[in-house]
């Protein structure tokens, strides 16, 4: 519960009118000492009670003030008479005092420990409420992420001088296909794997685009989880006719293994 | 109230220390207002309310070192004191809230209303909902639990705590 549940729960309400239970009571005290803004709010609740109270006000007949004032004469005459008595007795005092601090001592602590243990509840709650707003930082920042790269995913296939081209499965791997965005004008080479199989771990995709005939090396890439972004960006080429895919060894290769040819497509 | 003729913290200084006459200015200066409560807690049996507001001073005069300015204000302790010696002076006389409730009361206070006799309070009266006054009369004045609140008004003990709220903040705003 935080600090502001606390003070909507109506327990604070419940705690100047007299009707809550001897927890809750231990609870309000102790969170109005702990937190200001209880401690405010509780002084708040009760200046209004008071004022409903002061509403009610009833003026007690005299009389009653002085059978007060006798009933207290009286009792001092009775304690001062005590006191006499235990100024004969004064090791009987001593010890009653000693216990009265002693007990005293033991509510406070006990008050203590109570008032500690609604703020280590506090501080949990705290703790745990930082703990979800951290994850939730982190996720939007994720999320950001995730929509920065696709709007910049979406400018390279939306950009009116990028090319398309559909490279479609061979015989080693006829379901596989793949696509390339090339943009002619800033040379730039994209592919989006739209289906390939798992390479073995030791192996590595490599994408070739064939320029004049000769295959150049347009580098390596990974098959990406769909969380990640859909485009990779490769080396830039310019004047290719054809671009293949062949499984290569870690790292590439330096000229394709063309029985390993997974995807091809012409311009 | 009737302005303090010295302040509430001299006066609290000098009744620590026994003053008789710091006692009677606290004396004139409460007493109304504890009496009321009173009155209102032994359902208008003056007799009675005037013993209980008797023990009550008594109390406040005895166990005045036990007041600590730092818990809360004078006049919420001196009302605390009241208020418990009117419900221990109820039970003592066997007539517990409930069974006065029983008899006299309908569901949802029009027995609250009816009493009230002071212009200060009939304005009050006339700007706060019923059941909302209802739940603070029952709760304060008559000593209820909320569970004999939930049951007297046939209401989810949720919605007793809620009410006492809202019912609070409508006070406030009345005062405000």
């Amino acid at each position: 519960m935080d600090i502001k549940e606390y003070i909507e729960s109506g327990k604070l309400e419940n705690y100047v009118l007299g009707i809550c239970t001897p927890e809750e009571r231990q609870e309000a005290e102790c969170m109005a000492r702990i937190f200001p803004e209880v401690r405010h709010e509780l002084e708040s609740i009760q200046a209004s009670m008071e004022q409903y109270i002061l509403a009610n006000k009833v003026e007690p007949p005299a009389s009653v003030k002085s059978k007060i004032f006798d009933a207290i004469e009286a009792e001092e005459k009775a304690s001062s008479k005590a006191e006499a008595k235990i100024l004969s007795m004064p090791s009987e005092p001593r010890a009653e005092s000693g216990m009265g601090m002693k007990l005293l001592l033991a509510a406070s602590v006990v008050l203590a420990l109570m008032c500690g243990y609604v703020a280590y509840n506090q501080q949990q709650k705290n703790k745990s409420l930082v703990a979800e707003i951290n994850s939730l930082k982190d996720s939007q920042q994720e999320l950001n992420n995730r929509f920065t790269k696709a709007n910049e995913q979406l400018a390279v296939i939306s950009n009116p001088n990028s090319t398309h081209i559909i490279m479609k499965g061979t015989a080693v791997s006829p379901q596989s296909v793949a696509t390339i965005y090339w943009n002619k004008e800033s040379k730039d080479v994209y592919i989006a794997v739209n289906s390939l199989p798992k390479p073995p771990e030791d192996k590595q995709y490599q994408l070739w685009g064939i320029v004049n005939g000769k295959p150049v090396d347009l580098g390596v890439f990974n098959i990406l989880s769909p969380s990640d972004s859909i485009l990779q960006k490769m080396k830039s080429v310019e004047g290719a006719t054809t671009f293949a895919v062949t499984l290569e060894k870690a790292g590439g290769s330096s000229t394709p293994t063309l029985d390993q040819m997974y995807v091809a497509g012409n311009i | 109230m009737s302005p303090l003729k010295i302040s509430e913290s001299e006066l609290i200084l000098l009744l620590k220390q026994k003053n008789k006459s710091a006692f009677s200015e606290l004396y004139d200066n409460y007493s109304p207002a504890l009496y009321g409560v009173i009155l209102r807690i032994l359902n208008k049996d003056e007799e009675a309310a005037q013993d209980a507001l008797q023990d009550s001073f008594v109390k406040i005069w005895k166990n005045f070192e036990t007041y600590d300015p730092g818990k809360g204000t004078l006049f919420t302790w001196l009302l605390n004191v009241a208020r418990n010696t009117a419900i221990d002076k109820l039970r003592t006389l066997g007539r517990h809230p409930i069974q006065s409730l029983d008899q006299n009361v309908n569901i949802e206070g029009s027995h609250y209303s009816q009493n009230v006799d002071r212009i200060g309070l009939k304005e009050i009266v006339s700007k706060m909902k019923p059941e909302h006054r209802t739940i603070i009369d029952m709760a304060y004045f008559d000593g209820f639990t909320q569970e004999e609140i939930s049951h007297k008004l046939q209401l989810p003990l949720g919605t007793v705590k809620t009410r006492a709220r809202t019912a609070l903040i409508e006070l406030r705003k009345i005062f405000n």
